[in-house]
């Protein structure tokens, strides 16, 4: 019996053993409900969002429970607000890589020095650590785990895949895998050159200054590169972004730039056969984040080409990109005053929908901002952070007026 | 509404076994494959007139549990029962045996996309390309986790030597 006639009969032996039980459709018939009647509230919600931009701007936030009008709890909501995490083992510090592998949050490395203020002309920070801890938020337990190879800083790249966490630079490349809490070094070929930036179905993708772009199977570690994008004129690389509708290098092309009209954000697009350039945005800035459904660049503001060259209308740096229609449109509260009203730990991480940037938080499902505040904590500065399963996690930062830097855990869960 | 509920209830009955023993080879775990089920079935029922018109209800609703068990995929299976919040009504069906299943414990130790793979290929017996499709990748992404999951389930096996 070869391999996969023994799986063929054996999965069929061992599953179908399975005492499956009969299910409860109540529960099915009840939490589908509550669905469906949040879907037709949300809808209501969104559209006011865009017509009510006002309301928006002025710092008011959408929560669940502005979102339900028949009575109904807020759906599936966990307990809202700040929480404080269990006390790490690792020391205090700012800078720190944080990463969700899905199941828990990794601290890795970051600076014990003393951060430079903002603004201020610094010597450059110390060398990295290279010491880590894995945080579960669901038992509130963390672990000490094996120490990376490397320095490491929250400029390292890394991405996740399949659990899987891959960092690396021009040079290096290497995976954690933290079921087996085992590092490994991948020998990545010579024209890599760039760390891995993106992730989809088991491959990372890197893009190097020549606009080359390789590929990590991590479960193979082979490596491959894509058919060069050759479209001419060429677009700067701003932003690789590993997509449903295939993978998409951002940038602009200045020689397209003309008296009456800014430098635009534009996108190429591999689709599996070859490359082809999507229609220009309406937008200035970056593109950064990828939701699952479009591409998103959160910068503030805009510009109208001033009093000399103006363009006769305002051109916001931010937007976002259908890579699937090559359809663009604005975000909605993103004026140069549209930051954070209150106090607020500025982070930029993002998870799906979710982006916290300029101390607020996005939620493109549903096209809101909301001000998550901050905790009862004297650290104002130098946080690092990131998304886990719908919750934003905090790590060290620094207290400027008592010059102390933090260890310190706090999670933030969007309902509160 | 009677008329519909009714439909839909009768179809969960039909097709819960089925779909659990589906989910459980992706999920490995009894709590994470109710709960991506009743997530399914939840999202089936919100849209039920859609979803009855369809023309494969079973392969809508086992997509949606499938990815919705890989949403959750990660949660090791002890970790995830101890924080079950209530102590359920009825113990749980008896699952030892499955422990001392060497092929059942190579493929359920792959990662989870390549151990979905797996069970939908050898199990629902399901085509690269109807594969892809339920998991929202190429056909060709389907065939380097397939040979990848292959290759390390010869490794695991071979090492291992005999079967139960």
């Amino acid at each position: 019996m070869n391999l996969e006639e023994r799986l063929t009969t054996d999965l069929h032996d061992d599953l179908d053993r399975l005492d499956a039980g009969p299910g409860d459709p109540r529960q099915a018939l009840v939490a589908g409900t509550r669905t469906s009647r949040r879907r037709t509230t949300l809808r209501v919600v969104s559209t006011a969002a865009v017509v009510g931009a006002v309301a928006l701007t002025a710092g008011v936030a959408l929560r669940p429970e502005d979102r339900t009008g028949d009575g109904e709890p807020a759906p599936s909501a966990p307990a809202g607000g700040w929480s404080k995490a269990a006390p790490s083992p690792l020391a205090p510090r700012y800078g720190a890589l944080m990463v969700w592998t899905g199941d828990e949050v990794l601290v890795m490395g970051g600076h014990q020095d003393t951060p430079c203020p903002p603004n201020a002309d610094c010597i450059a920070p110390s060398d990295p650590l290279s010491d880590a801890a894995a945080y579960d938020a669901e038992t509130d337990g963390w672990r000490t785990i094996a120490p990376p190879p490397i320095q490491i800083d929250s400029g390292t790249p890394a991405v996740v895949s399949d659990g899987i966490v891959v960092i690396g630079n021009a040079r290096n490349w290497w995976t954690y895998d933290p079921v087996a809490d085992r590092w490994r070094e991948l020998d990545p070929p010579a024209g890599v050159d760039a760390g891995p930036r993106t992730e989809l179905d088991g491959k990372v993708y890197a893009v190097d200054g020549h606009r080359t772009v390789s590929v990590l199977e991590v479960a193979s570690g082979s490596w491959s590169t894509l058919p060069s994008d050759d479209l001419a004129p060429a677009l700067t690389i701003d932003g690789l972004f590993a997509t449903s509708s295939g993978i998409v290098l951002a940038g602009v092309n200045y020689r397209e730039s003309a008296p009456d009209e800014p430098t635009l954000t534009q996108a190429d697009i591999w689709d599996g056969r070859s490359w082809s350039r999507l229609p220009r945005t309406g937008m200035i800035g970056w593109l950064y984040n990828w939701t699952g459904e479009r591409i998103l660049g959160l910068e503030p503001g805009g510009a109208d080409g001033g009093q000399t060259n103006n363009w006769g209308r305002y051109y916001p740096a931010a937007g976002a990109l259908d890579p699937a229609t090559g359809a663009w449109e604005p975000l909605p509260g993103l004026d140069y005053e549209d930051r954070a009203e209150g106090p607020a730990w500025v982070v930029e991480t993002a998870e799906g929908p979710l982006v916290a940037t300029q101390g607020r938080v996005y939620d493109d499902s549903a096209r809101t901002w909301t001000e998550p505040g901050i905790p009862d904590s004297a650290v104002d500065s130098d946080l690092s952070a990131t998304w886990a399963d719908g919750r934003l996690v905090f790590f060290g930062g620094y207290d400027r007026d008592a010059e102390r830097l933090s260890n310190d855990t706090w999670i933030w869960t969007p309902g509160g | 509404m009677a008329d519909q509920e009714a439909e839909f209830v009768a179809f969960y009955a039909a097709t819960w076994p089925r779909l659990f023993r589906t989910v459980y080879g992706v999920a490995g775990d009894r709590q994470l494959t109710e709960d991506a089920l009743q997530t399914a079935f939840a999202q089936a029922w919100s849209r039920w007139p859609k979803v009855s018109a369809s023309d494969d209800r079973l392969a809508y609703l086992r997509r949606m549990a499938i990815n919705a068990a890989l949403a959750r995929h990660r949660k090791a299976s002890s970790r995830r029962e101890s924080s079950v919040p209530v102590v359920p009504d009825a113990p749980a069906p008896d699952d030892d045996w499955l422990e001392w299943d060497a092929t059942w414990q190579a493929v359920r130790a792959l990662p989870p996309r390549q151990r979905a793979v797996v069970v939908l290929r050898y199990y629902e017996g399901l085509s690269e390309r109807e594969i892809a499709e339920m998991l929202g990748c190429r056909p060709g992404t389907v065939k380097s986790q397939a040979s990848a999951a292959l290759a390390r389930l010869r490794t695991v096996l071979e090492t291992e030597g005999t079967r139960r």
